[in-house]
């Protein structure tokens, strides 16, 4: 499942062009789970995050292709959370004139923390697509995978991990080091993927 | 340890080792060790964030669970061990809420035993404060779930945020709500185990109801997971007492919830926790074992600042790391809790007289009042004392030993009035002054076996004596309580930090600029090694240090410290605290010292554009920035816009000290003098003359202030050719000065020269020429 990797600035490049089926789905797929959980994270059910992060993707666009999104003087991250707020003030409205609700966090949090659950659930959906890019590595092995991820993931012992894989124990520990090593550079990779080079971004 | 440990005893270390143990001696002096338990502590964090990724996976991505008996609706809420689902039961229609634990108890029959045992133990319970459960049973997929009342309301701390007016109080009375909740479910033997905030929904009638009680954890092999395990992280771990943390499950008792309702109290007074829960299990680990939490009322956040001791001891108790001196039970904290509600002496620590004391002097405050001022310095060091007894209390463990101390203690505040009884002092001719003098010499003596005691009398005694400037008394002091606590504690330990902070204070006092450049310097080492650059003492000593630095004509120094401070504020306590401002603020101050009024004044024009929007018009923080601006451009010789400024200044001193108090005449007088600078001399003269008339309504007959103001109202007349009305003010005006405060005085000088400006401008050279020379015999 590993899908061509676009620069962020590439892909937007591409939205440009309405035609770009390939585009669209590249910037949906990298940009939807993050929305998604996102709003998940500020207290939203499932069905109201689905629907933002389709209303904001929908609507970025939309402001994008009519030039009001320029990526040389903001963030992605700030207009994306921009358009996503306000539909999130908007529905909060509506449910304030229906108050019996179970566990509704108060989902307009202040803009800082805003920006750092965004930041946290990029951080995530980064590292998600760096274990599924990892568990598709050829070169390192199924069996060193299996180890790191009972050993270091599950938080199971050496010795039981080894015994279960038929490894030695120092192989486990091995295992744990290069998956890492080799998760480290992947992460980078898709960190600096993600990042606009033009002067106005960070 | 000579040789280098294996990795898996520093990962050891670094999951659980004491500061003090031979790894950590061994890693400090290696370098390929130290490297190693680096690369260990960052790998530690991606893990962490990992898990956390894939557990998140797992929990968004699962559908609606199929359960028996149940229409599965929605999700209402996800956590780190489940998911909460509406479902309506088939049979009743009923619509219950349903908890779905992640975790599975097929094949695992002990766990399984536990938890429907659980459930059974709660179930009857019934109390308006516990969520009932109703069934338990496993999902088609072979998760435990188990079925409850389903509750309209949210989260407690979303409900206490949103509780901004409300007081002190009403949080205390919400509390007590959770802790009755808490004890009842104690006496039918339900022990909760995992007390958090997200426990407890506050319903629609804002009553507060508890949740899971003892089910959560009851499928666990322990009494609380491995840390390691997929989904726990801080969310989870953060309100774990200390013996949770160690797995050992007989020591998890009623105690366990003590602790956890004292973190919840805690943020829900501060909105913080106490302390930091954010990082990596390890880490989180390691705070909730070693980091003692400051009292809730020194927290810059929340409603510390409403908070007294009484509730500092309660909060404190109920968190102690050690489960024998927590309360011993839920009711008992309640207890307390409602002591302090109905401001009767609080149970912890009835036994103490002095406290005593002082609630007697809540009630009868204006009997009080003359002592009021002594009293604070008291209550000051007594809690110094007290946290004192409690810090060497656990390093000793001899509980006896400081109850004989705390004794002594109080018998020495007692002699500080010279008798048991305050209302006697009143009538006494004993100022709190010789009080402090008279108990600073008796120190060392009353107390020759302890030392610790001494140091921390002879600090807070040293402040006092500061605070009455009785500078070379409080130096000395102060200094012996730095000897003292250099010989207890070591060169390296926050408490000599302190001690060296407060001899900086009397130093700089005495104008001994280089001898407290020193020992803030050395405080500042002390707390960036021991509390962090974030810590408020870190950033308290960074601001005395900016000022001597600035005192002593460094300012390219004192510029860079500024800039670290501010930017400390900034990222600690937010962009629009007040001490956030005051560093701003002398930052200003000393780029002007250094010549860059521009950038001085930008950055005053924002501070005060922060300021007006966030503090109210008479915090004083806002009169301080308004005085600075007003001068730097006035310096600058923009007056047109200095003079609004000005303004202001005069509105808020009015409005904060009265439209007839020195300091507000004074400003409205500089006001009337800009105005006159500005060519508006009929606004000038209205200004000024109101001055006048104010200050002979308010001040004493002969205070120098009225001619002083009555000759500049002349002296605009003058300018405004009203030359026979000018001139006798201006000449009784010098008369009333010469005669106060003598002719050489700035004052009467001044007057003088006005008058010669009247007469050159009336065209009277010779009188002019007489008081341009001297003023007439």
């Amino acid at each position: 499942m590993i899908t061509a990797t676009r620069t962020t600035s590439q892909l937007l490049e591409g939205l440009l062009d309405p035609g770009n089926r390939p585009v669209w789905a590249e910037f949906d797929a990298r940009y939807r789970p993050i929305l998604r959980s996102w709003s998940l994270r500020l207290g939203l059910s499932e069905a109201d995050a689905d629907d933002i992060a389709q209303e904001t993707l929908t609507r970025f666009v939309q402001d994008y292709r009519s030039g009001k999104y320029d990526p040389a003087k903001g963030r992605l991250r700030a207009w994306l959370i921009g358009i996503a707020r306000y539909r999130i003030i908007d529905r909060r409205r509506s449910l304030a004139r229906s108050p019996a609700r179970v566990s509704a966090i108060d989902p307009v949090a202040g803009e800082q923390e805003l920006d750092r659950v965004w930041d946290q659930e990029h951080r995530a959906a980064i590292l998600r697509e760096a274990m599924d890019r990892l568990r598709e590595e050829t070169a390192l092995g199924q069996s060193t995978i299996d180890a790191f991820v009972r050993f270091a993931l599950d938080g199971r012992s050496a010795a039981e991990v080894a015994r279960e894989i038929g490894i030695s124990a120092d192989s486990v520990y091995a295992a744990k080091k290069r998956c890492l090593c080799r998760l480290r550079e992947i992460v980078s990779m898709l960190e600096d993927r993600d990042e606009l080079p033009s002067p106005g971004s960070d | 340890m000579d040789q280098c440990p294996a990795v898996a005893q520093i990962e050891a270390w670094l999951a659980l080792g004491e500061p003090g143990d031979a790894v950590a001696e061994h890693v400090a002096g290696c370098g390929q060790c130290a490297s190693r338990a680096a690369d260990l502590r960052s790998d530690d964090r991606l893990l962490h964030d990992l898990r956390r990724a894939e557990h998140d996976r797992a929990s968004v991505v699962h559908g609606l669970p199929s359960i028996g008996g149940y229409t599965v609706v929605d999700r209402l809420s996800a956590g780190g061990q489940g998911a909460v689902y509406r479902a309506i039961q088939t049979s009743t229609g009923r619509e219950v809420a349903i908890k779905v634990l992640h975790e599975s108890v097929e094949g695992d029959e002990r766990r399984q035993i536990r938890f429907h045992r659980e459930v059974a133990l709660i179930s009857p319970v019934r109390h308006p404060g516990i969520v009932t459960v109703h069934d338990r049973g496993e999902t088609d997929d072979g998760r435990a779930y188990f079925s409850m009342e389903l509750v309209s309301g949210r989260p407690l701390m979303d409900h206490v945020l949103d509780m901004e007016s409300a007081g002190v109080e009403d949080l205390l009375r919400l509390f007590l709500q959770v802790c009755d909740a808490v004890a009842t479910a104690h006496q039918h033997g339900v022990i909760h185990r995992d007390l958090k905030p997200s426990n407890i929904m506050v319903d629609l009638d804002g009553h507060a109801r508890v949740l899971d009680f003892g089910l959560a954890r009851s499928i666990d092999d322990q009494s609380f997971p491995a840390v390691t395990a997929p989904g726990e992280f801080a969310g989870t771990l953060a309100y774990a007492s200390p013996e949770q943390t160690r797995g050992v499950p007989e020591q998890v008792d009623a105690m366990t919830d003590v602790y956890a309702l004292g973190h919840i109290l805690y943020q829900m007074l501060t909105e913080e926790h106490p302390y930091p829960v954010d990082g990596p299990p390890a880490e989180v680990i390691r705070a909730i074992n070693d980091v003692e939490p400051r009292p809730p009322s020194q927290s810059a956040r929340g409603r510390a600042r409403r908070l007294d001791t009484d509730i500092d001891t309660i909060v404190l108790r109920a968190l102690s790391k050690d489960p024998a001196r927590r309360y011993p039970s839920v009711a008992q904290l309640a207890e307390d809790v409602r002591r302090r509600l109905a401001d009767q002496p609080i149970l912890s620590r009835r036994d103490s007289s002095w406290y005593v004391l002082r609630k007697m002097v809540r009630r009868h405050r204006a009997v009080f009042a003359v002592v009021a001022v002594l009293l604070t310095a008291l209550i000051a060091f007594s809690i110094a004392v007290t946290v004192l007894a409690i810090d060497l209390g656990r390093q000793r463990d001899s509980a006896r030993l400081e109850a004989r101390k705390a004794r002594g203690v109080t018998e020495f505040l007692w002699g500080l009035f010279g008798a048991g009884n305050p209302e006697r002092a009143l009538g006494r001719e004993v100022t709190m002054r010789d009080a402090v003098i008279a108990a600073s010499e008796r120190v060392d003596e009353d107390f020759p076996e302890y030392p610790d005691v001494r140091g921390a009398i002879k600090d807070s005694l040293g402040l006092a004596l500061l605070a009455f400037d009785d500078l070379d008394r409080a130096e000395a002091l102060l200094g012996e309580s730095l000897r003292l606590h250099l010989d207890l504690y070591g060169a390296d330990h926050p408490t000599t930090a302190a001690s060296y902070t407060n001899l900086g204070m009397a130093q700089s006092a005495r104008g001994k600029l280089e001898d407290a450049e020193r020992s803030y310097r050395a405080a500042l080492a002390i707390y960036r090694r021991r509390v962090g650059d974030r810590d408020r003492n870190t950033l308290a000593v960074m601001g005395n240090l900016t000022g001597v630095l600035r005192s002593l004509d460094r300012p390219q120094e004192a510029e860079e410290l500024a800039r670290e401070t501010l930017h400390l504020r900034e990222e600690t306590l937010g962009s629009t605290h007040p001490e956030t401002f005051d560093a701003r603020r002398v930052l200003a101050s000393i780029l002007w010292d250094l010549g860059r009024a521009p950038e001085a004044e930008s950055i005053l024009k924002a501070l005060l554009a922060d300021e007006t929007r966030t503090l109210d018009e008479s915090h004083p923080s806002v009169l301080s920035t308004v005085n600075a601006l007003a001068v730097i451009l006035a310096t600058q010789g923009k007056l047109s816009e200095a003079e609004p400024l000005f303004g202001r200044a005069v509105e808020i001193r009015s409005l904060v000290r009265g439209p007839s108090h020195q300091s507000t005449l004074a400003a409205m007088s500089n006001l009337g003098q800009l105005q006159a600078e500005l060519g508006r001399l009929d606004q000038a003269e209205h200004t000024l003359a109101e001055v006048v008339r104010r200050a002979t309504e308010s001040l004493p007959p002969e205070h120098p202030y009225i001619p002083y103001f009555r000759a500049g109202h002349a002296a605009v007349l003058g300018e405004l050719r009203r030359f026979d009305q000018a001139e006798p003010m201006l000449l009784e005006s010098h008369a009333a000065l010469s005669a106060s405060l003598g002719d050489s005085h700035r004052w009467t000088t001044e007057v003088a020269s006005m008058l010669a400006d009247l007469y050159e401008r009336w065209e009277r050279p010779t009188d002019a020429k007489a008081w341009r020379d001297g003023p007439e015999d």
